[in-house]
């Protein structure tokens, strides 16, 4: 069975920011708290939470933390950030939401057990994948496939279509804008 | 040029991420393009936010091929398309039949049993994916991986490779080697020297390890370092081209400073570049990749300063060139060549 990682979680994070900047010290003190236990209802360890929630902070820094944006943007940007370094470490909640985690052939193979109050939304995630990728062309959803299910390269995916490089990344691009725009309801 | 980062009317931010998360996979994806790609990125968070989406969305994906629906295409995307997907399509939809939903059973004692024999079974239908390692020891080799990467490694290095599905896994036991990686934005290059890991998408870096004695130079492209846990300091780094990362055990953190990346990786190319280098320092890097030894006669000759590329390999010829340079002649004795004040 496939994982079901709830993609676009905005509506369980808490909307507590206003529109003034915020020097990244106060900015790390009003996040810390809420996305450290944000993360914790998702992952077993204290341990792998605070790992995230520093690497987080971390990146925010890399992409060069400023005022000259609303916080809210920051934000937005800082629980993104922890939700994909969350699934990427593939650590989410034994107990609530998943099997064992083990070395990375395990980790690669096992699947990921969504826990009972996210199955709904999960579900209803996935009809709308389902259904964003049938409508999409044939041949746009054949370049989709081969890509992110059989890991073929561009060249690989343009002998089997019998299409150029240039038309492969095209169609992976407008498949990836068709499921955002299904998926987020978003411009 | 590419028509990734036209700002016409109406473009949004996520359009542009996923144009750029296209791009970044492509093989044509140029040096160039990468450069902008991280300026990009970097000009406002909102850039940065969009193409994290993007790469949630991706990651988001998986397991297509158990949908009952999908795998159907994902199993008739491997045709070759003179026959085109329509039939497989009519196929597919022909199947529209009331399915049983993923998650839709109750959980109980029994469900999670078989998920558990599930997964045992599936465990032992695919192997994991094997560990494959990699050794020079007195001369310096080419690897190239199956994703199109190639390694280059130095003299007494040893790395174990695992392309998995999701990630490609290199270990740097010891030694410097060069990775030259092939572009696949849905599996990270991820080279773990011990105190750290590197991960690259598509990038040519250098990583050289002894012990804890880590340090990464990155030549083209962008990487980033993430130190082990444990460790003090910054815990993530990103580097770019001309940079060099060095892990210090002493105090147990990273610290970058601005390097001569061609002359530091040019072992690689078959070269090795000094630049007003002790004679002594370059004369033991020299007798590393030498068919035969070069001396010093007089120990105080190693305070001289040299300059230039020589031949990897070639001491012979090294000699020969020295005393153009500095004020030195060889000469050969009982197999190995010594220099002496001219």
């Amino acid at each position: 069975m496939g994982k079901v990682i709830p993609f676009f979680p905005q509506a369980e994070i808490p909307d507590d920011v206003g529109d003034d900047a915020l020097t990244f010290e106060t900015f790390f003190a009003e996040h810390r708290r809420a996305l450290s236990s944000y993360l914790r209802r998702r992952m077993a360890s204290e341990a792998d939470v605070q790992d995230v929630v520093q690497e987080s902070y971390a990146r925010i820094l890399s992409y060069g933390y400023g005022c000259s944006r609303p916080p809210k943007v920051w934000k937005a940007l800082l629980y993104r950030i922890a939700i994909n370094l969350m699934h990427s470490r593939g650590r989410m909640d034994k107990a609530r939401c998943r099997a064992d985690h083990g070395p990375l052939e395990d980790y690669e193979l096992v699947s990921e057990e969504p826990c009972q109050e996210r199955i709904v939304a999960a579900q209803q995630e996935w009809e709308i994948v389902r259904r964003a990728l049938l409508e999409l062309t044939p041949k746009c959803r054949k370049v989709f496939l081969l890509s992110r299910t059989h890991h073929k390269t561009y060249p690989e995916i343009a002998q089997i279509c019998g299409i150029s490089v240039k038309m492969v990344e095209k169609y992976i691009s407008q498949a990836l804008a068709c499921l955002r725009r299904e998926l987020g309801g978003r411009p | 040029m590419n028509g990734v980062t036209g700002d016409l009317d109406g473009i949004t931010p996520a359009d542009v991420a996923e144009r750029w998360y296209a791009r970044l996979m492509s093989p044509e994806c140029t040096l160039h393009e990468r450069e902008q790609f991280e300026a990009w990125l970097g000009k406002s968070p909102e850039h940065a936010l969009a193409f994290e989406e993007t790469r949630a969305l991706w990651a988001s994906l998986e397991g297509l091929e158990d949908d009952e629906q999908i795998g159907l295409h994902v199993v008739a995307a491997l045709e070759p398309d003179a026959e085109p997907c329509t039939r497989q399509r009519e196929g597919a939809d022909r199947h529209v039949r009331p399915h049983r939903r993923r998650f839709g059973w109750p959980v109980g004692a029994g469900v999670a049993a078989m998920l558990v024999l599930g997964m045992v079974l599936v465990s032992l239908r695919k192997p994991a994916v094997p560990e494959v390692s990699y050794a020079a020891s007195d001369k310096v080799e080419s690897v190239r991986l199956a994703d199109g990467s190639s390694i280059r490694l130095d003299l007494q290095t040893r790395i174990e490779v695992r392309l998995g599905k999701k990630r490609r896994d290199i270990q740097l036991q010891q030694g410097r080697a060069m990775f030259e990686v092939a572009g696949d934005a849905a599996r990270p290059f991820v080279v773990d020297a011990g105190v750290g890991t590197v991960t690259a998408l598509g990038t040519k870096f250098q990583v050289q390890r002894e012990g804890e004695r880590v340090s990464v130079t990155l030549l083209e492209g962008s990487v980033g370092i993430d130190a082990a846990p444990g460790g003090a300091g910054v815990r993530a780094l990103r580097l770019v081209p001309g940079q060099r990362a060095s892990y210090a055990p002493g105090t147990r953190s990273w610290s970058v400073e601005d390097v001569d990346s061609a002359a530091l990786t040019s072992w690689s190319q078959g070269f090795l570049v000094f630049s007003a280098t002790p004679l002594r320092d370059a004369l033991a890097e020299i007798n590393r990749y030498s068919n035969i030894r070069l001396t010093l006669a007089d120990p105080a000759l190693g305070d001289l300063r040299v300059s230039g590329s020589f031949k990897l390999g070639d001491g012979a010829a090294v000699s020969e060139a020295l005393p153009y340079a500095l004020p030195v002649k060889a000469s050969k004795h009982d197999g190995t060549i010594v220099i002496s004040k001219r």
